[in-house]
């Protein structure tokens, strides 16, 4: 074979081995809860939660480039429009959860013009998501509102169902959330090949060189920001729903952004499937560290952890996934 | 008909002035050249132009209409672009999808874009290395892959700021075929250079300036036989001038 008729082939070789690796991994995915029971059911909800939370982060983060440090804000606003409507309004928290999200819209555009009409870039303004997640969490902390410190407690439904979005199983929440999950990787998949998603990535990659061409990199930062706070305000809702009992700790806290980031950092920021991997990885070997060393000595875990983290930003800095797409199709180009 | 005209344009940063009171057309079709010393004030007269700096007095106008205070996304729509001195491509993104984002300028199907696009790559010669990964190629095609951005967007009037610095005579002999080309396509062009002899062979018209001040304007061959030009060139320049 020539070498171009060789590339040609090669090509279309990867692109149909990435669809058939994706498929096989969906249908695994979905076939699941036949193999596993109760507690591997609550890993992988909530690696998968924190998958989809991370996809949403990666939007504004990943392909946008900007590290927003308070998503949290987000993701509680949403857990908070759905449970207080429900718990004090009784409103079915579907439309809840689709209010929530729309909520957290508005807090997104709210914080994305405040800093990016004032030219607020890089750290200055990831310090300030920063500030307004915190800001939240005090007034959460303080107001009656919220019902303060103790919280929220979303009570039994006499029939659960998913009417009322709550179940007696865990398996109905596995696939919920299995399915956002899978949508939301679609539409980021989607807008990551429109002219939107080519903003987004020219935005990340060198702001001036986008405005000579013709990219109003205000506006575009500003829907990058409103789409992600959208998303990741579902899932707040979603978590609500699931645990059943929010505060303002749990939800607009700090642990909360950067457990977001960091999957999509250890997967591959700026990649349609690296927030999976990366919090598939996160959570096993989270896992995994807290099984073996968590008896030695109380917190060790921890620090086996941070070391796991830190070697891999070292040695991978584009993110493991990344890492590992590269590898095999280095391999398979030479065959 | 002026595709650009600048009328008194001045820029003061705070005790500073770093344009004075310029003035200057270009007609459609032609290549207009904005020379001077290191320091003269080329580059912000394009970044005023292109909308990066608000002009502290004066006016631009584009087809006829002023585009003072436009942002520089706008000012694209209307069909001006401009290149950097340093070449500012997208690294994470290959060539093709480089002149991909510029091609939406004017479309919003993606397809239609790369189709923009592609054309474009050919058009500038780069078809070649057209997946390869901005940051692999080399600073020639670089070079050409910001021409290929700015023209992808529709652009009628393409400023280039320096777009032979850096090249080897070869390299620098195609980018001034290249500019010829894109100009024969009735794209009109003001471009900033230091290479007295591309300015010769390139330019309709010449604009010096020294410390914010136009100090000639003319045809190359008068300009730079000018006694005022060459003084503020001191130099190189001067030898070549006398010798030519």
């Amino acid at each position: 074979m020539s070498s171009k008729a060789a590339n040609i082939a090669n090509e279309y070789f990867l692109k149909w081995a990435n669809i058939f690796f994706i498929i096989g991994s969906c249908i695994i995915l979905f076939l699941l809860p036949l193999w596993i029971e109760d507690y591997w059911l609550h890993f992988f909800i909530i690696a998968i939660l924190w998958a989809y939370l991370s996809q949403s982060w990666n939007i504004v983060g990943g392909f946008c480039g900007q590290l927003s440090l308070g998503h949290a804000a987000f993701f509680a606003v949403g857990a908070y429009t759905s449970t207080l409507l429900y718990v004090d309004y009784g409103v079915n928290p579907w439309i809840g959860v689709l209010f929530g999200g729309f909520i957290g819209a508005v807090f997104g555009t709210f914080i994305g013009f405040l800093s990016f009409r004032y030219g607020l870039k890089g750290p200055y303004f990831s310090l300030v998501t920063l500030a307004f997640a915190e800001l939240l969490r005090v007034i959460a902390l303080s107001v009656d509102f919220t019902k303060g410190p103790l919280g929220v407690m979303i009570p039994l439904a006499e029939n659960p169902s998913l009417f009322n979005f709550q179940f007696a199983s865990k398996v109905p929440y596995y696939y919920i959330i299995l399915i956002f999950m899978i949508v939301l990787t679609v539409i980021v998949y989607k807008i990551n090949k429109s002219k939107m998603g080519y903003y987004f990535i020219s935005i990340r990659e060198n702001e001036d060189a986008a405005e000579a061409i013709g990219v109003d990199t205000l506006i575009y930062k500003i829907k990058a920001i409103s789409i992600s706070a959208f998303f990741t305000a579902i899932g707040g809702s979603f978590y609500a729903q699931y645990i059943q009992y929010i505060d303002p700790g749990d939800t607009f806290g700090w642990h909360v952004s950067v457990e977001m980031i960091l999957r999509s950092l250890i997967g591959g920021m700026g990649t349609v499937l690296g927030p999976l991997f990366g919090s598939l990885a996160l959570s096993f070997v989270s896992e995994i560290t807290r099984a073996l060393f968590a008896d030695i000595v109380p917190g060790i875990h921890m620090i086996v952890y941070s070391i796991i983290l830190i070697l891999i930003v070292l040695y991978f800095p584009q993110g493991v996934f990344v890492w590992v797409k590269e590898r095999l199709k280095r391999a398979i180009r030479k065959n | 008909m002026h595709v650009l005209e600048v009328s008194n344009l001045t820029k003061r940063f705070g005790g500073l002035t770093a344009v004075n009171s310029l003035s200057f057309t270009v007609e459609q079709g032609n290549i207009v050249a904005l020379i001077g010393p290191n320091g003269a004030g080329k580059t912000t007269v394009f970044n005023l132009i292109s909308g990066y700096y608000k002009p502290t007095e004066g006016n631009i106008l584009l087809f006829n209409h002023s585009i003072v205070g436009k942002k520089p996304h706008s000012i694209a729509k209307l069909n001006l672009s401009r290149t950097f001195q340093i070449v500012q491509p997208f690294l994470g993104l290959t060539v093709l999808e480089n002149v991909i984002t510029g091609a939406f300028n004017s479309v919003s199907d993606t397809t239609k874009a790369k189709a923009i696009a592609t054309e474009v790559i050919n058009k500038v010669g780069l078809s070649e290395i057209s997946q390869k990964k901005a940051s692999s190629i080399t600073l020639a095609d670089r070079k050409r892959l910001e021409v290929a951005k700015t023209l992808a967007t529709g652009a009628k009037i393409l400023l280039l700021d320096e777009v032979m610095a850096g090249l080897t005579p070869k390299e620098t002999g195609d980018i001034i075929q290249l500019v010829k080309d894109i100009n024969k396509s009735g794209i009109s062009i003001l471009l900033i250079e230091h290479n007295l002899k591309a300015v010769v062979k390139l330019a309709d018209k010449v604009i010096v300036i020294n410390y914010g001040t136009k100090i000639a304007e003319g045809l190359p061959k008068d300009v730079l036989a000018n006694e005022e030009v060459i003084e503020a060139y001191i130099g190189k320049e001067a030898n070549f001038v006398k010798s030519k």
